[in-house]
């Protein structure tokens, strides 16, 4: 139930992050394309600012779900179980408290914008693209409590994320060659 | 006094093991309740927004896009014949053909992990079945990746440029010249290496291999060059290159190459999202650090209280250096260039350094900081690749380390050798 829950969340913020990461490159090409034409598009960079802080938020909340932001793990896993164990308690508590506080601020000044609209494409309003703060700080709430029982499992195994990362790119470059090579 | 507090207060969340970003965020949301109450939480929510709508920063996702793209697209291998056939003819060839190509590789990169896994898992076994150390392998796998970071196009040349509002093109122009020393002075040590080891050659030079290889490798090698010189030339800026880059990725692997299929490209969108999120989320939680310290005028007063000890331009640079070094040592790259930017700038301003020489110093210390454990991604990397163990690696590494340290001298001192060519191509 749980597992099926993060699964269909990751692959709704997959689609969702790379959809917009398309569209970024698809509007970054046509800025060039129109202004050598002679017809500068004025939309062009707002748009490509709100797209790029879009898939800030949503690839950071997939981020919270694959527990893929950077961070310093040496200490943590340098200790005995009983110290990880701890750590871990008051780095769950210290990322959900942050966020509560950045949810409940990013909400509140949703309200402060009234009918403020975007500059260059008045139909769009501002509490529209901001709010994907908030939207964003739930979502990564929701998946730092969804993933604590993979992160438990691996705090009290000792088994560093870092590891687990660069064991992944490279049997992902390890895979490509074998692929290439099935090729040629 | 507070300030300090607060400052301290996140490198514990940091060393307990928080994200980095969330920790900068803690931090930050502390400060300002203490100086506006929940007003300034408001605030802060305000800047975690605007920290991330940074239209030169839109060129990172980009180039990471691009980088997968080209990763996944056949290219390495293709990169990796050509500078074979060209220079593996020589004495201790696999370890130069290493070093050439990550130099090639640089034009294109985005993730240094991502490309020390592409190419040392391709480069690194070959070694080993000739004969080399594996440590030696892994050490000049690591270091030769980690020189192209100061090659453009370069992802922390571009946070740094954002951040401190300096020219991107100019940085990437100013990379050149210090990137093709280092990559030389690399190569000259594997050729010190290669006589007094007696390390094998690969096949004689022979000039039909190469016009084949020249002729498959073609499209990888006049890629960058358009799009570096579409954005030296000023005729698109460092974003739309980026965007460039993207489209001839994706038409050199769909269309030509034809080695890049949907799943596999699917895949490497998933990685270049994380990993452009994971950074990004780190500059927009910095915004908010920033509003801190621009209220509490930190920078500004380290920048007195250094100043009124000493004027020295070199003495100041290199005690950034000695900072920068143990910071390299326990942080990732980006989160190093975040947290130091904005603090160091308004010293880099009140004594007259060039920004684009800060730049360079402060990429080419990410590249060091990427060799020394305990954090080290790079290396690691490499290290797995080789199996070997890390603290041994690193001690064969310390010549091309030495190498690293000379090329960040050449650019602490001389400020002619990043300087010049931007000189030659924008005025002084």
């Amino acid at each position: 139930m749980r597992n099926q829950f993060i699964r269909i969340l990751d692959i709704f913020l997959q689609a969702v992050t790379i959809g917009l990461i398309v569209v970024l490159a698809v509007i970054v090409l046509m800025g060039v394309a129109f202004r050598y034409t002679g017809n500068s598009l004025i939309w062009y960079d707002e748009v490509a600012i709100v797209l790029l802080a879009w898939i800030t938020y949503s690839g950071a909340a997939l981020a919270v779900l694959r527990n893929a932001h950077l961070g310093f793990s040496g200490l943590l896993y340098g200790l005995p179980p009983k110290g990880r164990l701890f750590l871990f308690v008051l780095n769950e508590v210290l990322f959900i408290t942050i966020f509560a506080v950045v949810l409940w601020g990013s909400w509140v000044i949703l309200g402060i914008f009234g009918s403020e609209t975007m500059t260059t494409l008045r139909w769009v309003p501002r509490w529209f693209i901001q709010g994907i703060v908030p939207v964003a700080s739930a979502l990564m709430i929701l998946g730092r409590l969804l993933t604590i029982p993979e992160r438990l499992a691996n705090v009290r195994a000792g088994k560093d994320p870092d590891t687990e990362e660069i064991e992944h790119e490279i049997a992902r470059a390890e895979a490509e060659i074998a692929a290439q090579s099935g090729q040629h | 006094m507070i300030e300090a507090l607060i400052l301290v207060g996140m490198f514990l969340m940091i060393a307990v093991g928080l994200p980095i970003a969330v920790s900068i965020l803690g931090a930050a949301l502390v400060g300002v309740y203490l100086n506006n109450g929940h007003l300034g939480f408001l605030n802060a929510a305000l800047s975690i927004y605007d920290g991330a709508t940074s239209f030169p920063l839109i060129a990172i996702p980009l180039f990471i896009l691009a980088g997968a793209l080209m990763n996944t697209g056949g290219i390495s291998t293709r990169l990796i014949a050509f500078v074979s056939a060209l220079i593996g003819f020589v004495r201790g060839g696999l370890a130069m053909v290493n070093v050439g190509v990550s130099m090639f590789f640089a034009e294109i990169s985005g993730s240094a992990v991502a490309d020390v896994a592409a190419t040392g898992s391709v480069l690194i076994p070959a070694m080993k079945k000739k004969g080399y150390n594996p440590r030696f392998a892994a050490a000049i796998t690591s270091s030769s990746a980690s020189l192209a970071i100061i090659i453009p196009p370069s992802i922390p040349m571009i946070l740094y440029g954002a951040l401190s509002d300096t020219s991107i093109v100019k940085l990437f122009v100013a990379g050149i010249i210090p990137g093709v020393v280092g990559g030389f002075l690399l190569m000259a040590l594997c050729y010190y290496f290669a006589v007094r080891y007696d390390l094998p050659r690969e096949d004689r030079f022979d000039l039909c291999r190469l016009w084949h290889a020249t002729k498959d490798a073609a499209w990888a090698l006049i890629l960058p060059v358009i799009i570096l010189g579409g954005i030296f030339g000023g005729i698109v800026t460092a974003t739309e290159g980026a965007g460039l880059a993207v489209l001839a990725a994706l038409v050199i692997g769909l269309f030509i190459y034809r080695e890049l299929d949907v799943r596999r490209l699917y895949a490497a969108l998933v990685d270049g999202v994380l990993q452009t999120a994971t950074v990004m989320l780190l500059v927009a939680s910095s915004a908010v650090l920033g509003l801190y310290l621009t209220e509490t005028e930190v920078p500004q007063r380290l920048a007195q209280g250094i100043t009124a000890i000493t004027t020295n331009k070199l003495a100041v640079l290199m005690l950034i250096n000695v900072f920068l070094l143990f910071v390299g040592m326990v942080l990732h790259g980006a989160a190093a260039i975040i947290l130091t930017v904005p603090i160091f700038m308004p010293l880099v301003h009140q004594l007259g350094i060039d920004p684009v020489q800060f730049g360079i110093l402060l990429t080419l210390n990410i590249a060091l900081g990427q060799q020394t454990p305990p954090v080290a991604s790079v290396l690691v990397t490499a290290c797995s690749i080789a199996k070997t163990d890390v603290w041994k690696t690193t001690r064969t590494n310390l010549p091309f380390i030495a190498v690293l340290v000379t090329v960040l001298l050449l650019v602490t001192y001389i400020p002619a050798v990043p300087l010049t060519l931007v000189d030659v191509f924008y005025g002084p």
